[in-house]
């Protein structure tokens, strides 16, 4: 198991990096720390399979390390998005809707934040967002809903 | 999906905020190396309490006679001597987990088929343990190996996970290794996860290694504690210890620990 465990991990390091570093970069706000989380991460996933196998879904428990790893790793005071250079510099510093979109963000209590993170930039399903967050599953509904609801009123101001 | 799983306005605004970078490739090399950086098994929680044990043991009357008792460990490890890998491997333990192996006095003490177990001495008056397995070379993958405390030295028989893997078919395969301080020990027996027995020869200086394949996981039925059974040159019963391998507290797994009573 451990021998398969380990090939699992890598292939999925292989073919979702990008993803696991979007996401930690959104949590992180910067590239470097960002690509050490992830890096930590799977190091963590990678000493961990050689002492548990794991019945439940692997890639939502690597997601769970890489997560944990980044909010180690987030920058003190930088409330995510807040003033991410990396972004700033593909899309514009000023912009005025991406501005609008980190501060509510930065705003979420950090479950819903991290949920949605999950749940939009890895596209993870419930079950899988309840595992990485080590959360259950009705409470990643729960979680979900309240940051849409936080965050809809505000497109909806927006749209208007 | 319904519209309060997904708001498509807010994926998008999420997309560009932090756009995905198709060109980000990571360096699996480094991730293999930070795993491996200071030492895979057991875990540097396992060893910090190992490490706790020993020093709390150390300050105790108890520990004092245990001390004792062990003796002077280094005069009794024999085998015919280790490659350079192992050497290597032996030298890459990190001593912050509370260890000082002797690379250069590695020796080859048992071997299963194609799995190999090293052992060498360290400064503490223990010992150390590397295994070599077909999925896992110490010139391949040195990852420090596993130091027994002198608690755990002292004891009259340690058994534990020192590797697994599995195989294309799905069979699960786990090396457990060991010592006995029984100098008349020949033959090691336990049983596998299934319950089927396993039979071992005892290598040099008390050690022993066993390739336990099994088609089901180790804990699919709870806890693997097999019974240890010590076996003399006359096929006499010289001990009988239960110890668990494999822990079904674990959620959705089993977890292992390196050699232990």
């Amino acid at each position: 198991m451990m021998g398969q465990t380990r090939r699992a991990i890598e292939l999925l390091y292989r073919e979702r990096f990008s993803r696991f570093e979007q996401v930690a970069r959104a949590i992180t706000g910067d590239r470097e720390l960002a690509r050490e989380a992830v890096q930590d991460g799977f190091a963590d996933a990678l000493r961990a399979a050689e002492r548990y196998e794991w019945r439940g879904p692997l890639e939502a428990w690597v997601w769970r390390c890489v997560v944990n790893r980044a909010k180690k790793a987030r920058r003190p005071r930088l409330e995510v998005l807040e003033s991410p250079p990396d972004v700033a510099d593909r899309n514009g510093a000023g912009n005025g809707s991406g501005t609008e979109l980190r501060a509510r963000i930065a705003a979420l209590p950090e479950r819903q934040r991290l949920a949605v993170f999950l749940r939009y930039y890895a596209d993870l399903d419930y079950a899988a967002i309840a595992t990485a967050l080590d959360v259950e599953i009705g409470t990643v509904s729960a979680t979900l809903s309240q940051a849409h609801r936080n965050l809809r009123s505000e497109l909806v101001k927006e749209e208007r | 999906m319904t519209s309060i799983d997904f708001d498509p306005l807010l994926a998008a605004e999420l997309e560009a905020l932090v756009p995905l970078d198709e060109q980000a490739r990571g360096d699996w090399r480094d991730v293999e190396h930070r795993a491996g950086g200071s030492r895979r098994s057991p875990t540097l929680l396992l060893a910090a309490t190992l490490a706790a044990m020993l020093v709390a043991l150390l300050v105790t009357p108890l520990g004092g006679a245990l001390v004792r008792g062990v003796g002077d460990l280094s005069s009794w490890l024999t085998g015919s001597p280790a490659p350079e890998s192992v050497v290597s491997d032996f030298g890459s333990y990190a001593p912050q987990l509370g260890f000082d192996p002797e690379p250069g006095r590695a020796v080859l003490v048992a071997q299963d088929g194609d799995v190999i177990l090293y052992a060498t001495i360290n400064k503490q008056g223990t010992y150390c343990l590397v295994a070599s397995t077909p999925w896992k070379r110490p010139d391949k993958l040195p990852d420090g190996g596993t130091c027994i405390s002198r608690a755990y030295a002292a004891a009259p028989l340690i058994a534990g996970l020192v590797g697994a893997s599995s195989s294309a078919d799905g069979t699960q395969i786990y090396v457990i290794a060991g010592r006995t301080t029984d100098a008349a020990a020949r033959t090691i027996r336990f049983s596998d996860p299934t319950g089927a027995p396993i039979e071992r020869a005892i290598g040099s200086s008390g050690f022993f290694v066993a390739t336990v394949e099994t088609d089901e996981p180790a804990c699919e039925s709870g806890d693997w504690r097999p019974a240890f059974d010590v076996i003399g040159a006359n096929g006499d019963e010289r001990e009988n210890v239960t110890i668990t391998l494999g822990s079904a507290t674990v959620p959705g797994g089993c977890s292992f620990e390196a050699p232990h009573p």
